[in-house]
């Protein structure tokens, strides 16, 4: 009988392994209960559809929003709707057996209603540069790609840390991101482009406040006088000159350092995001180098 | 005897200090900002002329412009508030109130989200659509020999139509257009092109001029259209050219500074409530409160954050709503 119990025990875990329920924790709090890793996964935000793609889960995701532009690929899968506002009936039909959605962008209530309709939900809410990291670590075990999160994440950190002793006793430079020109919305320090400010060796010259993204003047900025200018491209903006050139009194026209920025870079909470670090940092300091 | 004298030294008090706001008014947007100027200071500077100092460069091409840009503006909105209340002889008369902010809105909308930036064409869509608006709603209330109510009536739908249409350009335009829209349709005076002041002092100011003209016609008008009609006054013909003046000015003001709200609404009564309804004087009374309440309230807007700003009809509302209040309760007699 005792012969018996071992090869049991062995087939008992063998076939109680894959039922085995794993929970994660997400970004807001929440218990999230997988039975197996997933298989049909549908992102709702763009930052998640990149780090997807970087972990070579793509073969799990089935659909994507209209805002998920990258990498190409991602904008040839099914869409679900617009990223603010994703359609309910168009998640269904794609049986998902786990949904991302971002704490900024997707509202509680569309949550809720994922829940009670038995789909798992995920949630992402990454505000600085190490909650970036946070997230790709925990996207990665939730989809059962931990290893290639693990060696992002190394990969990221390793270059921030390139850049930080590259940086290390140098002095800062002032350095404003303006998000958009006409008005002139610029971001704050406590934003995740204030973050990467932070990184790239920059003084963020917008004070702290209630408004992240305050909308300034002129007046405010020639008083401030940045010594770098960065513009977030965005499309439908108007062309940096067209708004910089009248103003040949500010530094940052002097010395031509306005530096045009790719908008995903440095607003997508995700793999690329070291690229705009790097880029920052390079076009802040340009004698220090950075990698690729 | 007594109580008229007092009621005329009053008037006469309340006219200087008018007079006096304007300067004021010019004085407190140029010298409040994201940094102050004392009086000396601001003279000191004004003396040196166009320079290359940064104080220099931002009180001469930037306060300078956005005061006067203010100026007009709030002038604008105004006449064409107290045009609107007279002709169409109902107390909730704004600029905006024939359908002209939604078309403007949508003019503007649409040129941003066809990807035009916001420095050239899109004041000049918001101006078209405006006017375009105003142009169709004459056209249906013709019938009805523009009489107030068809024209409240049709302005209203075709105002939502065009609200409608601009929800929808909105929900399918990228999100940062959406987003410049929106910042468009709060208004803005930091928006307007800088060579925008020269053709619209004479846009707003033969404004004036025209409905001073027509002071005596805008006074019969508000008798109603059979007293106008009776003492000869050929009522769809004067109320087309009315119109036609008024809604030029609301254009042009939305061009410069996108929707600022209530200023068009409450200037007007504050005038007649002070000055009485004669539009010999209320007109240019209106005309030079509007000015001074906008430029005072743009200088709030642009310092009580600074170097942030908040939207100004957040602060044409909180400083015009209480004062009218105010005036409304003193004056028992109603308006």
């Amino acid at each position: 009988m005792k012969t018996y119990l071992l090869p049991i025990t062995l087939l008992f875990i063998l076939i109680a392994c894959p039922l085995s329920a794993a929970t994660f924790t997400d970004a807001v709090g929440r218990q999230v209960v997988l039975n197996e890793p997933p298989r049909r996964i549908i992102s709702l935000v763009p930052s998640v559809t990149e780090i997807l793609f970087a972990l070579g889960a793509q073969e799990q995701l089935v659909a994507v929003t209209d805002a998920c532009t990258y990498p190409e690929a991602a904008t040839l899968l099914p869409q679900v709707g617009q990223y603010a506002d994703p359609s309910m009936e168009q998640i269904l039909l794609q049986h998902p057996d786990l949904v991302f959605a971002s704490a900024d962008m997707n509202r509680p209530d569309q949550v809720t209603r994922l829940e009670s309709l038995n789909i798992p939900v995920f949630v992402v809410y990454p505000n600085t540069v190490q909650e970036t990291l946070e997230t790709i670590l925990a996207i990665g075990q939730v989809t059962g790609h931990a290893t290639a999160a693990e060696e992002l994440f190394d990969d990221f950190s390793r270059r921030l840390r390139h850049i930080e002793q590259q940086l290390d006793q140098r002095a800062k430079v002032s350095a404003l991101v303006c998000v958009m020109l006409q008005p002139l919305v610029v971001a704050g320090p406590n934003t995740i482009v204030g973050d990467i400010l932070r990184y790239a060796g920059a003084i963020n010259p917008v004070p702290p406040g209630t408004n992240n993204y305050p909308t300034w003047n002129m007046e405010a900025l020639l008083r401030i006088d940045p010594e770098v200018i960065i513009v977030s491209a965005h499309p439908g903006q108007p062309a940096p000159a067209s708004v910089f050139d009248q103003w040949p009194q500010l530094q940052a026209m002097r010395e031509q350092r306005i530096i045009v920025t790719v908008a995903d870079w440095i607003h997508r909470p995700g793999p690329r995001m070291i690229l705009g670090i790097e880029a920052l940092a390079k076009a802040l300091h340009p004698d220090i180098d950075v990698e690729n | 005897m007594l109580k008229t004298d007092q009621h005329f030294f009053s008037r006469r008090f309340s006219q200087f200090a008018l007079l006096l706001s304007l300067p004021l008014a010019f004085y407190i947007s140029l010298s409040s900002g994201s940094f102050g100027l004392s009086f000396n200071e601001l003279t000191a500077l004004l003396l040196a002329g166009p320079g290359e100092t940064t104080e220099q460069v931002i009180l001469w091409q930037i306060r300078l412009p956005r005061a006067l840009l203010a100026g007009l503006v709030g002038a604008a909105l105004s006449l064409a508030g107290a045009t609107f209340q007279a002709t169409l002889r109902n107390p909730l008369a704004d600029p905006y109130l024939l359908g002209v902010s939604g078309g403007a809105a949508l003019g503007a909308v649409a040129a941003l989200t066809a990807g035009f930036s916001a420095t050239l064409l899109v004041p000049i869509a918001a101006f078209c659509g405006a006017l375009g608006t105003l142009l169709l709603v004459y056209l249906v209330a013709r019938a009805h020999n523009c009489s107030p109510h068809t024209l409240i009536l049709s302005g209203v739908m075709i105002g939502s139509l065009a609200g409608a249409l601009l929800l929808f350009l909105l929900w399918q335009a990228p999100t940062e257009a959406a987003r410049q829209a929106i910042f468009w349709m709060a208004g803005n005076l930091s928006l307007a092109h800088p060579g925008a002041l020269s053709w619209s002092w004479l846009w707003i100011g033969s404004g004036l001029i025209l409905l001073c003209l027509h002071a005596p016609q805008l006074d019969l008008m508000t008798q109603g259209e059979e007293t106008a009609a009776n003492l000869g006054i050929h009522v769809g013909r004067t109320r087309f050219v009315l119109f036609a003046i008024a809604g030029g000015l609301t254009a042009a003001a939305v061009a410069l500074a996108g929707m600022i709200g209530f200023v068009g609404l409450v200037i007007p009564h504050i005038c007649r409530l002070l000055w009485g309804p004669g539009h010999r004087r209320l007109l240019p009374f209106a005309a030079l409160l509007g000015s001074s309440f906008l430029m005072i309230a743009d200088a709030i807007a642009r310092s009580v954050y600074a170097p942030a700003e908040i939207p100004v009809g957040v602060v044409t509302a909180l400083l015009g709503a209480p004062f009218f209040l105010y005036l409304l309760q003193r004056n028992r007699g109603g308006m």
